[in-house]
């Protein structure tokens, strides 16, 4: 009697057990949107620029090729080329002297 | 009704209510180590990050980075097995209490926070945070302490 108590405890256990699993995984792809990096065209030299992770305050936003907004993404994109759906607005951004 | 009986000098708990408690006690906690353990496992890049950012500990970052939740793991089924059960509350209880301290140590010393708490809990503030961890830790005490009164775990 006391066997099946316990067997039915473990059953239950694993029931739940398996629903953390479950839960957990569904919360981490909902939070794997957090995996994106935020990256700000950063002028280099001339009308060239490139992608990087900065702190917006530390910099001015100066005329360039490029624009001064965010772009959310995984990987930098390529140096001087502007992404898909990133539109230029004759700006980049350059550390404040 | 064998759930609730109330004497004089307070609130007792039926053998059959206190094995219930302590039953649901056992799951809700083995529920949160096994939900954290498995975010921690699955996004361990971004738990490793968290944890070598945090100077006190970043020496030994990539230990505690499995470490952590190879023993909420094992916590988790100390706590499902009821002949082990107790010693999993005891188990869960010191565990929560280290990590309530790791807070605190990282509030106190560090200036910045990060959180690589695993899941959804990653989204609590850092007060939020400690008062989790402390309603947690009541929860597995109140469980012992109601495990000890009359020994429901001997079979």
């Amino acid at each position: 009697m006391k066997k099946m108590k316990n067997f039915k405890q473990i059953a239950f256990g694993l029931m739940i057990g398996a629903m953390a699993i479950g839960f957990s995984a569904f919360t981490n792809a909902k939070n794997n949107n957090k995996l994106l990096n935020t990256y700000y065209p950063v002028k280099t030299t001339g009308n060239n620029f490139t992608w990087e992770q900065i702190n917006p305050n530390d910099y001015n936003c100066v005329t360039g090729t490029a624009a001064c907004s965010p772009y959310q993404a995984a990987t930098p994109p390529a140096d001087n080329t502007l992404p898909s759906g990133y539109s230029s607005t004759s700006h980049v951004r350059e550390i404040k002297p | 009704m064998e759930s609730i009986t109330l004497k004089k000098d307070g609130f007792q708990f039926s053998k059959l209510a206190k094995e219930r408690l302590i039953i649901c006690i056992r799951f809700v906690c083995m529920f949160l180590f096994l939900y954290t353990a498995y975010a921690k496992i699955v996004d361990h890049d971004h738990f490793l990050k968290g944890l070598s950012k945090v100077h006190i500990i970043s020496g030994f970052a990539v230990y505690i980075s499995w470490l952590v939740p190879l023993a909420e793991i094992i916590s988790s089924i100390l706590l499902l097995i009821p002949q082990s059960a107790k010693w999993g509350l005891y188990a869960f209880t010191g565990l929560m209490t280290l990590f309530t301290g790791y807070i605190l140590s990282v509030l106190l010393w560090e200036k910045e926070l990060p959180c690589s708490c695993g899941g959804a809990i990653e989204k609590l503030s850092w007060s939020q945070h400690i008062w989790f961890n402390l309603a947690f830790i009541s929860i597995a005490i109140f469980a012992l302490r109601l495990s000890n009164s009359k020994n429901v775990f001997k079979k």
